[in-house]
């Protein structure tokens, strides 16, 4: 497959850079083996290269940190008698952030993924 | 007027084409909301990643920019919300017909998923008082969408169908 250069905002290819760093997932490595994570550069990186299989992957991670969010703050929700406000700011960092940004910009460019990755 | 997304490109809707533009629609919808609010902010003012946030040295504070390619989330349809990807929450609608704040502007390039920004620069501050006044406006649809599942609950029986004709 053909790759193309993908916008994605730089705050979010960082995030998503230090979590394929971070968990070792050699899948995606060759996606940011150009992306700065340090320096001048890692604050102007706005494109990555990617094809359909690559952006199922970054979709695939997206879910994985979705999945793990539910995990770790299941008392996220204000009309639950468990509710944690702690628990809700951090699963909205995660469900508006890397999960709900990484499908957008995504699917903005990839069509086929709206029918699910 | 009926403005047409171009392909690739983003659309931007100010306050009066908003409602010219999403004419067939009763409503846009904001999802991951609570039982008290479709929280368009944090506790601690907006998140920093949905829009484009620069400190401006000469005034010592930080300023949003313009930017059509980021925004806060919003859906032309319930659905969307539920699933590819499912945001859980009570779903908060703007009913058709409100208006949008001065400074305020919908960025679309996908017709189902506007983002919410800003027209001009302004502080950050500013920007949290108009996302104070625009959650003002918004009301809760009724509807929540189960987290992980993406199953649409209505709080009270109906609440669907009263959303999608509101």
């Amino acid at each position: 497959m053909t790759k193309r250069k993908i916008y994605l905002p730089n705050a979010l290819i960082q995030e998503l850079a230090d979590i394929v760093k971070t968990q070792a997932y050699t899948a995606l490595m060759p996606v940011f083996s150009e992306v700065s994570c340090s320096g001048e550069e890692a604050s102007s990186t706005e494109y990555l290269s990617l094809d359909l299989s690559d952006a199922k992957l970054l979709i695939r991670l997206a879910d994985i940190e979705m999945s793990k969010a539910i995990l770790k703050y299941p008392y996220n929700e204000d009309d639950d008698p468990q509710y944690d406000p702690l628990h809700e700011e951090q699963f909205d960092e995660i469900m508006m952030g890397v999960y709900e940004k990484t499908y957008y910009y995504l699917q903005s460019e990839f069509p086929a993924l709206k029918e699910g990755a | 007027m009926k403005r047409k997304l171009e392909d690739s490109k983003y659309t931007v809707l100010t306050p009066n084409d908003l409602w010219k533009f999403y004419s067939s629609v009763v409503g846009i919808y904001r999802g991951g909301g609570n039982t008290q609010s479709p929280k368009l902010l944090r506790a601690n003012g907006p998140r920093a990643r949905d829009v484009t946030i620069v400190y401006d040295p000469e005034h010592e504070i930080d300023m949003v920019v313009p930017d059509s390619s980021k925004g806060l989330s919003f859906a032309s349809n319930i659905e969307k919300l539920s699933k590819n990807p499912t945001i859980s929450g009570h779903v908060w609608i703007l009913p058709k017909g409100e208006s949008l704040p001065e400074g305020l502007v919908f960025n679309v390039k996908d017709y189902t998923h506007p983002l919410l920004n800003v027209s001009r620069r302004m502080s950050l501050s500013e920007f949290t008082e108009k996302l104070v006044v625009l959650s003002s406006k918004l009301r809760p649809a009724q509807i929540k969408i189960e987290k992980g599942t993406g199953r649409i609950i209505e709080q009270i029986p109906g609440a669907l169908k009263q959303a999608e004709a509101m």
